[in-house]
């Protein structure tokens, strides 16, 4: 499974991109019982007044074999 | 003189006789032992119960169970290993079943044929003969005889199910506990090292993450429960069904994000401005995702 999560500037400049990766090898898995918790705090050049965030979980069996599981956008604006 | 050469006259063919029998009837190898890929197939063939249990071989027909050697989107996956890697051979003929580990689950009835089916297998698989592979499966008699019991062997003259059906047509059912058991399907998914083999593999441990993650923690269902609800035999998920697949992981994996946008003054006069993004997944399945 992955979760990427992007977040982009009103124009479609990119701003920030992580991804986290739950798998066996490490087991980094989802564990029944144990929600996985993420906090990504995402640097915002000044003076901008809202950034779009795109939430991406998949789950990808093989490279380049992918199925969408969640796909979540907000807009977020910044309070000064 | 003369009934003593009259003796070994009819005592030679019939030792010859007797001698060559198994290998006619079981091929080359040992008593018993399957002798060919086609009675491989033939033998462990469901057809034969489709005629009175339509609609679960309808559901079983569009499983993994159906075609465990395929992998996603009819790719025949122990291709790979025999072409590269521990279990390779320069030519099908090399193989054995030594190269065929993974069959311990995904084709288990391979152990009870010689290695020249072995060979012939991994002919078909290096050919890429998917009409051949496909026919290859966890079918009826592999749930319902051999991973049926787990205390002493299934009896060759039964097969098991949920209940007793004394005149079942063919062989009689017997009943089987283990059938409603996690541990049933424990059997095959999720023993992780095997250590056995002459080539070890790891495969999955989702039967430990369910012993050891779920139960611990107050889980209460069974894999059954889950994957076969009202004893459907589709076993879901059904990973060439893409959008399926998809449905099945949201409701078992919801995600929940939040999400806060605001300005800090870090130093005077100096403003930060942030966004966090907090997410969080919860697994509602009996054990870890992913895993096999």
């Amino acid at each position: 499974m992955v979760l990427d999560v992007t977040a982009t500037a009103p124009d479609g400049k990119k701003l920030f991109e992580a991804s986290k990766f739950y798998m066996p090898q490490r087991d980094t898995s989802i564990q029944p019982f144990r929600p996985k918790e993420e906090t990504f705090e995402i640097p915002i050049p000044p003076g901008t007044k809202e950034v779009n965030v795109a939430v991406r979980l998949t789950y990808q069996p093989r490279p380049g074999n992918v199925y969408s599981v969640h796909s979540i956008d907000r807009k977020v604006a910044i309070s000064p | 003189m003369l009934q003593k050469r009259l003796s070994f006259i009819l005592i030679l063919p019939t030792a010859l006789i007797l001698s060559l029998a198994p290998l006619y009837l079981f091929g080359e190898g040992k008593k018993g032992e399957i002798g060919s890929l086609k009675e491989l197939i033939d033998r462990y063939d469901s057809s034969r119960c489709k005629e009175c249990h339509g609609e679960i071989y309808a559901q079983w027909e569009k499983s993994h169970h159906a075609r465990p050697l395929m992998g996603l989107d009819g790719w025949i996956f122990m291709s790979l290993y025999l072409k590269e890697g521990v279990l390779s051979v320069k030519s099908p003929g090399q193989a054995t079943k030594a190269n065929f580990p993974c069959a311990k689950c995904h084709l288990p009835q391979l152990f009870k044929a010689t290695d020249s089916v072995a060979a012939e297998l991994a002919a078909a698989v290096l050919r890429d003969d998917k009409k051949t592979v496909s026919r290859l499966n966890i079918g009826c008699l592999v749930c319902h005889q051999e991973k049926a019991v787990v205390h002493g062997r299934p009896e060759k003259t039964a097969i098991y199910g949920t209940r007793e059906v004394k005149d079942h047509e063919g062989l009689p059912v017997k009943k089987s506990p283990l059938l409603k058991d996690p541990l049933f399907c424990g059997q095959c998914h999720g023993l992780g090292p095997n250590l056995e083999f002459e080539n070890p593999v790891q495969c999955a441990t989702l039967y430990g993450s369910y012993l050891h993650a779920y139960l611990p923690n107050g889980g209460s269902r069974t894999c059954q429960d889950c994957h076969m609800p009202g004893k459907d035999h589709t076993s879901l998920p059904n990973f060439n069904d893409r959008a399926g697949t998809s449905a099945h992981l949201r409701e078992a994996l919801p995600l929940e994000v939040e999400t806060l946008g605001y300005v800090f003054q870090f130093e005077p006069g100096k403003y930060h401005p942030l966004a966090v993004v907090k997410t969080r997944i919860t697994n509602k399945a009996g054990h870890r995702i992913p895993d096999g």
